[in-house]
C-alpha cells in the first residue's frame, strides 16, 4: 500500500465519518425541533421543586484514602524494576511479588472489614 | 393530543409516531404497588415502565389522586419528553393535569383498552403543527426583591430596604399557586439566606423528638453559639463613641460624618460595629469573644483577627472560616454544608404519596421529615354515613390493604349493634384477611426489589402478588410450593444478609406494631387474643435482630403462615358488611393488618355512623423514620425506611 492509497483511504475514513453525523443532523432536524419548556429544565426530583444547589462543600475524610492510595501506589513503584527482572528470577520473582501484593491486598480488607471505606466511619 | 411534539405529520414523521406507538414507556402515579392491589398488571398490557419522567412518553393516572399528589403528577408530566400523553383509569378529573388522552375503567381490560387508543393517538397524531406549552403550577416562578442583609426583607418592586437603605436585589421564587403546604415558603426562607438554614435544621430535629442520641446536643450547642454569633453582629452594644463611619458590604469607604454608601447605598456605620467584618477593629471583637467563651464554640472564631487587608481584597476573601461560619456542623464537629434533597411522591424504592424531606450531609442523613400527601384525616367522610357506606370509605382510606379496614369496619358496626357472626363465616373473613397478608407483603416485597434494583425479586413477587389476592382457598394450596421455592431463594440471594444486616436498627418499644414489632422480638399480635385463629392453631412468629434483614424474613416467614392458615381453613369468602338495621351503641374492634394493629371505634346511631375515630399502625411508623435513617448513609436510610413497609395512605393526622 502507497502512501496515496493510504492517503486515500484516511479521506476516506473522514468524509464517511462526518457523513455519518450530517445523516443523524438532518434526522434530528427532520423530526422536529424540540419545544423549550420551563418543566424540563428542573431536575427531576421525584415530583418536587428543588432549587437549591447541589454542588456543595462536605468532609470528605480522606486520609484513610491517601493511606490506600500510598500503599497501592508504592506498590506500582516496586513492580517497575520487578517487571525488568521478572524473565530471568522466573517463578521467584512471581512468589515473592505475590507474597507482597497479598499483604497489601489483605490490609486492603482489613481495612475494609473495619469500615475505613466508608465515609462515615 | 396536547402533548404532541412540534412539526408535520410527513412520511418520515410516520414512520417515527408508528415505532413510538409500538414502544410505550409509562410513568405510573402514584406507583405500581397501587396497580397491582386492585389487580392491573402494566407489564402485561405492554407498558414498559420507567423510573423516570425523562424515560416515559404516557402518564399513567391510577384511581383518583388528592390534590398535592396532582401537583406532583403535574411537574412529573411537565418533564416528560414530547411526544407524551396521558392514561387514566377509574378517574377523569386529573386538572391541573391537561384533559387525558385516553381513560378507562379500573380493570385490566380497561387498560389494556385504554392503551390501544393511546396507541393509535401516537400513530396518528405524534407530530402537530399548533402545540401549546404545558407548565406545572408548583414550577412557576416569580421574581421578588429582598435585602443582601434582612432576608425578612422581601417585597415585589424594586427599591431600598426600609431598615439599611441598600438597594434591594432580585431573586426567583416559586409560584405560590395553589400549595396546600407550606413547601414554597420554606424553600423561599433556606435559598434567601444560609444563616436561616441552621436555625431551621435545627427546629426540625427538637421537634421530631430524637434527642436522646449524644451529638444531637453538640449541634444544638453550636447552633447556639453561632446564633449568638450572629446577634452579636447584628446588634453591638454601643458602648464607645463612635468616630467614623463606614459601610458593612465596603471597608474601604471610610467617613467622617453618618450617610449611605456611595457604592451600594446601604446606611454607614459607626466603625465599631463593623469591625466584626472587615477583621481591624480588634478591640470589639476580643469582647465579642468574652461574652460567650462559656459556649462550647469550635471553628468558626480562631482565624477571626487573623487576615490582614490587602488593598483591593476584601477583608476575609475566601477565608474558610467566614464560609462556614453558620453552617451546621457535622457529628465530628466541622462545620460543611448541608443540602435538602427530597425524595418522593413517586420515588420508585418508596411507596408512591410517601413524602421525604432528608438533609444531607455529604451522602449521610442529617435530619429527615416525612409527610404523606394522601393521608386521609377523617374516617367518617359524610357525617353521618350509612354503615354500607362507611365500610367502604374505610376500605378507599387505605388501598394497599383495604379488605382489612373493611373487615374492621365490619366488626366494630356489628359489636356496635350487638351482633355475632356464625363461626363459618368468622373462618371464612379469616382467610380472605390472611390472603390479604400474602399479597400485601409480596407487593413490599416488589418495592423492595424495585429500591434494591433486584428487578427479579419485583418481578416474581409482583407475579405472585397479582396471582394470590383473588384466588379461591385451593388455588392458595397450589401456588403453596411455588412460592415456598421463591422465599427460599430470596433468603438465599448473596449478598442479601450482608447488606440488610444492622440497616434500621429498631429496639422493642411501644410505636412499634405488626411485621416490624415482631422482628424486634415483640410478641404483639392482636390476633393471638382471637379465638378464631386460636381453634386452627395460630402462634406468633418472632425475630430478634430487628433490623432490616429481620423484618424481611418475619415477612417471608408470616406469608408461609398465612398460606398455612388459609389452607387450614379451606375456604376463602367475599367480605360483604353485614346489615345492621337501625341499632344504635357503641363499638369497638381491633384488627391485625399487614402492617399492624389498627383500632377503630364508633358510635351507632340509628343505624348510622355518627363518630369514628380510628388509630392505623402507620401513623406511629411514620415518626420511626428519623431514628431509622438519621446518621446513615444515604443508601441504608432508603433501605431502612423501606422495610418499615409504611403505607402514606393510612397516615391520620
Amino acid at each position: 500500500m502507497n502512501a496515496l492509497t493510504q492517503y486515500g483511504v484516511l479521506f476516506g475514513l473522514t468524509l464517511g465519518t462526518i457523513g455519518f453525523v450530517l445523516c443523524f443532523y438532518l434526522l434530528a432536524c427532520a423530526i422536529g425541533s424540540t419545544r423549550r419548556e420551563p418543566g424540563k429544565d428542573v431536575p427531576a426530583t421525584a415530583g418536587s421543586l428543588s432549587r437549591d444547589p447541589v454542588w456543595v462543600r462536605y468532609h470528605a475524610k480522606y486520609y484513610g484514602y491517601a493511606l490506600l492510595f500510598l500503599a497501592f501506589d508504592m506498590e506500582m513503584a516496586f513492580m517497575y524494576p520487578w517487571a525488568v527482572v521478572y524473565r530471568e528470577e522466573g517463578l521467584t520473582a512471581l512468589l515473592d511479588m505475590g507474597v507482597f501484593l497479598a499483604i497489601l491486598f489483605l490490609g486492603l480488607l482489613y481495612g475494609w472489614s473495619q469500615g475505613a471505606l466508608r465515609r462515615q466511619e | 393530543m396536547r402533548g404532541a411534539r412540534h412539526g408535520t405529520m410527513n412520511a418520515l414523521q410516520r414512520i417515527a409516531a408508528a415505532a413510538m406507538s409500538r414502544d410505550l414507556c409509562g410513568f405510573v402515579v402514584p406507583g405500581a404497588e397501587i396497580a397491582r392491589t386492585v389487580g392491573i398488571d402494566l407489564g402485561d398490557a405492554g407498558l414498559r415502565l420507567s423510573a423516570t419522567p425523562r424515560h416515559a412518553n404516557v402518564l399513567v393516572v391510577i384511581g383518583r389522586l388528592p390534590a398535592g399528589l396532582l401537583d406532583a403528577a403535574c411537574v412529573v408530566y411537565a418533564q416528560m419528553p414530547r411526544p407524551r400523553a396521558i392514561l387514566t383509569l377509574g378517574t377523569n378529573d386529573i386538572s391541573p393535569l391537561p384533559v387525558p388522552d385516553a381513560t378507562g375503567p379500573l380493570t385490566q381490560a380497561g387498560l389494556e383498552a385504554a392503551i390501544a387508543d393511546i396507541r393509535r393517538i401516537f400513530a396518528m397524531a405524534a407530530f402537530q403543527p399548533d402545540v401549546e406549552n404545558f407548565e406545572a403550577p408548583t414550577l412557576e416562578t416569580s421574581t421578588e426583591y429582598t435585602c443582601p442583609m434582612h432576608p425578612e426583607v422581601v417585597q415585589e418592586a424594586p427599591g431600598n430596604c426600609p431598615k439599611c437603605g441598600m438597594t434591594l436585589v432580585e431573586r426567583e421564587t416559586a409560584g405560590s399557586v395553589h400549595r396546600g403546604h407550606a413547601v414554597p415558603e420554606q424553600k423561599r426562607e433556606v435559598a434567601a439566606q444560609k444563616h436561616s438554614k441552621p436555625v431551621a435544621v435545627c427546629h426540625d430535629r427538637s421537634k421530631g423528638g430524637h434527642s436522646a442520641d449524644g451529638d444531637n446536643h453538640e449541634q444544638h450547642k453550636t447552633h447556639g453559639s453561632g446564633h449568638k454569633q450572629h446577634h452579636m453582629r447584628a446588634k453591638p452594644d454601643n458602648t464607645e463613641a463612635p468616630l467614623q463611619y463606614t459601610c458593612p458590604m465596603h471597608p474601604e469607604v471610610v467617613s467622617d460624618e453618618a450617610g449611605s454608601c456611595p457604592k451600594c447605598g446601604m446606611h454607614l456605620v459607626p466603625v465599631a460595629e463593623a469591625g466584626g467584618h472587615s477583621g481591624h477593629d480588634h478591640k470589639a471583637h476580643g469582647k465579642a469573644h468574652d461574652e460567650h467563651s462559656t459556649d462550647n464554640h469550635r471553628g468558626g472564631h480562631g482565624g477571626h483577627g487573623g487576615s490582614e487587608r490587602v488593598e483591593g481584597v476584601e477583608a476575609h476573601f475566601m477565608s474558610m472560616v467566614d464560609l462556614t461560619r453558620d453552617m451546621p456542623a457535622s457529628a465530628d464537629g466541622l462545620k460543611m454544608e448541608w443540602i435538602d434533597v427530597p425524595f418522593g411522591p413517586f420515588f420508585p424504592g418508596l411507596p408512591g404519596g410517601l413524602q421525604l424531606k432528608l438533609t444531607l450531609d455529604g451522602d449521610a442523613v442529617a435530619t429527615t421529615s416525612a409527610d404523606s400527601l394522601v393521608g386521609s384525616s377523617d374516617p367518617l367522610r359524610a357525617n353521618p354515613s350509612s354503615p354500607i357506606e362507611f365500610v367502604d370509605h374505610l376500605a378507599a382510606l387505605s388501598p394497599l390493604s383495604p379488605i382489612a379496614y373493611r373487615l374492621l369496619a365490619c366488626l366494630a358496626l356489628e359489636q356496635a349493634a350487638g351482633q355475632s357472626v356464625a363461626p363459618d363465616i368468622a373462618r371464612a373473613r379469616l382467610a380472605v384477611v390472611e390472603r390479604e397478608r400474602v399479597a400485601s407483603h409480596l407487593g413490599w416485597l416488589a418495592v423492595f426489589g424495585a429500591q434494591s434494583g433486584s428487578s427479579w425479586i419485583e418481578k416474581r413477587a409482583a407475579a405472585f402478588q397479582l396471582k394470590v389476592q383473588g384466588a379461591a382457598a385451593t388455588d392458595v394450596t397450589t401456588l403453596k410450593p411455588k412460592l415456598s421455592t421463591f422465599l427460599a431463594k430470596l433468603q438465599r440471594t448473596p449478598l442479601l444478609a450482608a447488606r440488610l444486616s444492622g440497616i434500621g436498627q429498631l429496639p422493642a418499644n411501644d410505636t412499634l406494631s405488626g411485621p416490624v414489632a415482631r422482628a424486634s422480638g415483640m410478641a404483639s399480635d392482636t390476633r393471638s387474643d382471637d379465638p378464631v385463629y386460636a381453634e386452627i392453631g395460630f402462634s406468633v412468629l418472632t425475630m430478634t435482630d430487628g433490623d432490616a434483614l429481620a423484618r424481611l424474613v418475619q415477612r417471608c416467614n408470616e406469608i408461609t403462615q398465612s398460606l398455612d392458615l388459609i389452607s387450614a381453613v379451606g375456604s376463602v369468602a367475599r367480605l360483604e358488611p353485614h346489615s345492621i338495621g337501625a341499632a344504635s351503641g357503641t363499638g369497638e374492634a381491633v384488627v391485625e393488618t399487614p402492617r399492624g394493629a389498627a383500632r377503630l371505634s364508633l358510635t351507632l346511631h340509628k343505624g348510622k355512623v355518627i363518630a369514628a375515630d380510628i388509630k392505623t399502625p402507620t401513623t406511629a411508623h411514620l415518626t420511626l423514620i428519623g431514628d431509622v435513617a438519621e446518621g446513615q448513609e444515604l443508601g441504608d436510610a432508603l433501605t431502612g425506611i423501606g422495610s418499615l413497609d409504611i403505607s402514606p395512605w393510612e397516615v391520620t393526622s
